[in-house]
């Protein structure tokens, strides 16, 4: 980033963009579990025609997060270039492993909907093998949440250091960070549940609405990002 | 000697790496052993029963095999960081290379999850009876092991580009990078053949020593002696005056 383009940005329209894609992130989310995708589906649920609403919900997800992402990337490069850019790859991975773990709802779905191929099994032997698959889908969920835990974190961390968004933000989404790392041990955060992932929706939901209405300090974020470059 | 704020953070980032390796290392060794401890090879009953009197050791292991993929991408970080400057290109794809092995391996720990839930869950032995469930076991088991090889395989492709930067440069004494260039080639033919000649597995495992040596040693290297930069701007004066000279 040269001077002259620091100069001509308008970071305050770029988060606000950023907030859009991002509470389009979580509509997706609620309307995808409303629908029975997600880790809400179920060996009945999987049946039913609305699960496919939630199962293109899970990959449209994946699509407007890692648009965050990129947003993100670009909003916290000036308060650190090479910790931002690790935030963005843990927040990829964990977009690829969610995006990899839609194949068992799939897998689970074709041993449900039988066949002749299957007759050789019994229904009950199906659907047991089906919960397996939906059980790899929940562990991956749970696997997904831990490369986002670590990206909540590490944008906590930024928001706390950067000048142009208020620290509490930053403290919020450190707390959705632990709260996404609590299925690190999936008895714990079974445990924990529903109040970790109420926590995580909180740090979440008031970057989400900040950005949206506040946006960014665009005189600060200019000055953090013309002290960067030069560093 | 002073170095600008790039070089010092080159440096933090030399120790960092140096010390995920051994981190990396280690969680990854503990959960396999501890996992490996309590197979019983072909008995799935005594297998079950083993880690039913000890679930939460059992877990341990498993969560240690994940935590270690998860901390990898630390370890790419510091890496690129350190060997960035010797030449970008070839350490950001060493980078990606290592950022798709994470992946990998956080996915892999999926499946000894799930063949957990079947030695532990009444439901598989009461719908599939006795029998079956250690077909499934002996399914994931299989994924895992073979996902192993094909995740490593993305993991030596990063390994034999970031020794190979540390050979170019003049970060760590070049035997060292060359026997950690060494180690990561030698796996690699290891891996393939063990991929086509599964029935050498227990010899063809044992190529992975020189690896594991190599990581310990220069993550030991990089945390307690860091990275040489000095040497290497005595080889850019040395380039410069060469320059000149002509």
């Amino acid at each position: 980033m040269t001077n002259a383009e620091i100069a001509t940005s308008s970071p305050r329209s770029n988060a606000r963009i950023a907030g859009m894609w991002y509470l389009i992130t979580i509509l997706i989310i609620v309307i995808s579990s409303l629908a029975g995708g997600g880790f809400t589906t179920t060996v009945d649920s999987i049946r039913h025609p609305s699960f496919w609403l939630g199962y293109a919900g899970d990959l449209g997800m994946i699509v407007s997060y890692a648009v965050v992402t990129a947003l993100f990337y670009y909003l916290f490069k000036p308060v650190n270039r090479r910790l931002s850019l690790l935030a963005a790859f843990f927040s990829l991975l964990g977009c690829a492993v969610q995006a990899f773990i839609n194949v068992f709802h799939l897998a689970a779905l074709a041993l449900l909907s039988g066949g002749r191929d299957l007759s050789a099994f019994s229904p009950e032997q199906l659907r047991v093998q089906a919960t397996m698959f939906l059980e790899l889908y929940n562990r991956g969920y749970g696997i997904a949440m831990v490369f986002f835990g670590c990206y909540c974190l590490l944008i906590g961390y930024l928001i706390f250091k950067s000048a142009f968004l208020p620290r509490v933000l930053g403290v919020f989404m450190a707390f959705s960070g632990l709260a996404c790392l609590t299925f690190l041990i999936p008895p714990f955060a079974n445990a924990l549940y529903p109040y970790n992932l109420a926590v995580d929706a909180l740090g979440e939901w008031a970057l989400t609405l900040w950005l949206l209405v506040m946006g960014v300090n665009p005189q600060r974020w200019k000055e953090q990002a013309s002290a960067a470059l030069e560093e | 000697m002073i170095y600008s704020d790039n070089e010092k953070s080159q440096i933090r980032y030399a120790r960092l790496a140096g010390f995920m390796y051994l981190f990396v290392d280690l969680a990854y060794a503990s959960g396999v052993m501890i996992a490996n401890r309590f197979e019983v090879p072909g008995n799935f009953t005594e297998t079950a029963h083993g880690i039913m009197r000890s679930e939460l050791l059992y877990r341990i292991g498993l969560t240690s095999v994940f935590i270690g993929a998860l901390s990898t991408v630390f370890l790419a970080m510091g890496l690129y960081v350190t060997v960035k400057p010797i030449d970008k290109n070839l350490a950001l794809l060493a980078l990606l290379f290592r950022l798709v092995e994470a992946t990998m391996f956080g996915l892999l720990s999926l499946f000894s999850f799930v063949v957990l839930k079947v030695f532990i869950g009444s439901d598989y032995t009461n719908a599939l009876g006795s029998s079956q469930p250690s077909v499934l076991v002996n399914l994931c088991t299989a994924v895992y092991s073979d996902g192993f090889l094909v995740a490593g395989l993305f993991f030596l492709m990063g390994s034999i580009l970031f020794f190979y930067l540390f050979l170019k440069s003049t970060y760590l004494p070049k035997a060292l990078s060359a026997f950690g260039l060494f180690g990561s080639l030698l796996v690699t033919i290891t891996n393939f053949a063990d991929l086509l000649l599964p029935q050498y597995h227990k010899i063809l495992h044992l190529g992975i020593l020189p690896l594991g040596v190599a990581e310990i040693t220069v993550g030991l290297w990089l945390l307690i002696k860091g990275v040489d930069l000095r040497s290497r701007e005595n080889g850019t004066k040395d380039s410069v005056a060469a320059q000149s000279m002509k």
